[in-house]
């Protein structure tokens, strides 16, 4: 499911944590190297993304502030008057071609904070404060893709259960439903798949579960009793995209139980323009970050045109299996 | 080309043997040898030195032969670690300069058939468990606890190549001389114990970096469409966000030809207007 590190970074404050030895665990033949601050290596000038997706390396750290980030533009914060988000993890163990990640951090190394608990109490004191949150857990990352060596999903679905005003969002390409599935279902979280169609997956969502298996999991998940949302987001314009996209819309109709489905969130590619430049410059082979995209406000995305006509394409696509209201846009 | 860094003339000298490279003339201070395919520079002794010679060969080349360049620096080091023996080979994955307290990561990429690591720290003069007659600094058991291998470049080398170079290029390898015993190396010790690593290492120095890979429409078809509309005095932005669109249909339809527009008109353009509705017409047929 993913590829063994190399090497792993551990902060020195963290060297002792129970959690960084439960990892370090799992990785036996990693060279360990010690580092005062994440930042010292994951920061680093003239690092190549690229490159570094190769052989990225682990970095285990103490997150000691910002615990609570305020929910990017770029999200849809489903009518939620709290929307925050946290970061547990920086980076992702899959490749996709139109992930900002590649853009907003240096370095392609995967950090890993290991200080949870610290997470909890400051959710806690927000919860305090306000009164309700809604927090998409896995924001810069996939946490459920890293479950069997950073099992944060579990704690957090735990913690959620303590928390009845806290409302979790879990999105993830991973099928590994299975190191969650004897938890209880919680109807204050909801488990989001990212889905695209299998060419998709194939050519832009490197390293990802192919589509078939994300439906199954889906399934599973929803017959466990869980809330599962489906994101068709973001909707890629390659060519012959109208029939790829009408038929994996024919595909969710037939292979899940739409009474099951919480939402179906649609959305097309959209990027801050400052992480575009970034990316393109280092990688020159995705035509889909090449498209000639319309700028407006420093944000890149299809033109009005274009976003109309994937919204007129998918959304009467997928009405014919699913419910119009639970259909939702995420970035009209 | 791969460039290789020493210290001294010693550590250099079998490499230079064996790809049979000769003296550069130019005018810096530092000596560069170059074969047809590789360039090998002495920095002196101390991580000035080291950082100044790097600097120095930096500024000889081209950005563009930079980027692709794999840029080394290799030598002998002192161990702390008495069960490591004297020609053992290990990469370096963390410098600290003993002077500033700074810490360098360069970070292991590649395989290798030296499998050791350890980390290197940087001193200032040369240093000693014990007291001789050499007058090297003196450093307890206590003192030396975190330190694995020391020399006196590693951290002036890094700090200056990754000024110059992309950090993934930069490598650093050390071979065991000594354990701290106060005590110089002859050059012919030197010597020998850098011959006796030196062929697999010359392996993998001169192994392409595997992420440099061409890239065609940058070598060839970019450079071909521009000298067919190079005389329509394109704005900067113009020519970027041409070349861009270029890019965009070469990717998607990789099978196809790449539209092009009547370049008998080329010439015959003059106005910055006709400039502009001649390119905004070829970027609507690139953009299906």
């Amino acid at each position: 499911m993913f590829k063994s590190f190399s090497h792993i970074y551990i902060e020195e404050t963290v060297a002792d944590h129970f959690r960084t030895k439960e990892i370090l665990s799992k990785f036996p033949n990693a060279i360990q190297i010690p580092i005062r601050h994440y930042k010292d290596s994951f920061n680093r000038n003239s690092q190549n993304f690229r490159i570094q997706k190769q052989s990225p390396k682990l970095v285990l750290a103490e997150k000691k502030e910002h615990f609570l980030y305020p929910g990017s533009d770029f999200s849809p914060n489903f009518s939620h008057k709290h929307f925050y988000y946290n970061t547990l993890a920086l980076n992702c163990i899959y490749d996709c071609e139109y992930c900002y990640l590649q853009g907003m951090f240096p370095s392609a190394n995967l950090v890993l904070f290991v200080n949870w608990e610290d997470f909890f109490t400051e959710t806690k004191k927000f919860l305090d404060v306000n009164g309700s949150l809604y927090l998409a857990l896995s924001y810069d990352t996939d946490l459920l893709a890293l479950e069997s060596f950073f099992p944060a999903t579990k704690s957090w679905i735990q913690f959620a259960s303590t928390e009845p005003n806290l409302t979790l969002e879990i999105r993830t390409k991973s099928t590994n439903f299975q190191s969650i599935a004897h938890l209880t279902p919680n109807p204050n979280i909801i488990l989001a798949w990212t889905i695209s169609p299998q060419i998709v997956i194939d050519t832009i969502e490197h390293g990802t579960p192919s589509l078939q298996a994300r439906i199954k999991t889906m399934q599973k998940t929803i017959e466990a009793g869980w809330k599962v949302r489906v994101c068709i987001d973001p909707v890629l314009r390659i060519p012959d995209w109208k029939f790829h996209y009408q038929s994996l819309a024919e595909t969710l109709g037939k292979e899940l139980n739409p009474k099951g489905i919480t939402e179906l969130s649609v959305g097309g590619f959209r990027m801050n323009l400052d992480f575009l430049k970034q990316i393109t410059d280092k990688r020159k082979d995705s035509s889909i970050l090449f498209h000639p995209f319309e700028k407006k406000d420093k944000i890149v995305s299809y033109s009005k045109e274009e976003t109309e006509e994937i919204i007129n394409v998918v959304v009467p696509s997928l009405e014919k299996h699913f419910d119009p209201s639970q259909i939702n846009l995420s970035y009209p | 080309m791969p460039s290789l860094f020493f210290a001294v003339l010693s550590e250099a000298k079998p490499w230079i043997q064996k790809t049979n490279a000769k003296p550069v003339h130019h005018s810096g201070k530092f000596r560069i040898y170059k074969n047809d395919s590789i360039y090998i520079i002495i920095s002196g002794i101390g991580k000035m030195a080291m950082a100044l010679a790097v600097s120095e060969f930096a500024h000889l080349l081209p950005k563009e032969e930079r980027d692709k360049m794999k840029v080394w620096n290799l030598g002998i080091a002192g161990s702390n670690q008495p069960n490591w023996k004297v020609g053992e080979f290990f990469w370096i994955h963390k410098i600290t300069d003993f002077a500033t307290g700074k810490d360098f990561y360069p970070e292991r990429m590649t395989k290798s058939v030296f499998p050791m690591e350890t980390n290197l720290t940087t001193f200032d003069r040369p240093i000693a468990k014990t007291t001789t007659e050499n007058q090297f600094q003196v450093f307890s058991e206590t003192d030396l606890q975190s330190v694995s291998l020391v020399d006196m470049e590693g951290s002036g080398f890094f700090e200056a190549a990754s000024l110059y170079f992309p950090l993934e290029n930069i490598s650093i390898g050390k071979v065991i001389s000594d354990h701290l015993e106060g005590n110089f190396c002859k050059p012919e010790t030197v010597e020998s114990i850098v011959t006796n690593v030196m062929e697999p290492l010359f392996f993998e120095w001169t192994h392409p970096l595997p992420w440099v890979m061409e890239d065609p429409f940058e070598t060839k078809i970019w450079p071909d469409i521009w000298k067919e509309v190079k005389e329509l005095r394109l704005t900067e932005t113009m020519k970027h966000d041409l070349k861009k669109s270029l890019r965009y249909y070469f990717l998607r339809y990789p099978n196809t030809n790449i539209p092009m527009p009547n370049l008998e008109i080329v010439p015959k353009i003059k106005s910055k207007s006709e400039v502009k509705t001649f390119v905004e017409e070829w970027k609507k047929q690139l953009h299906v």
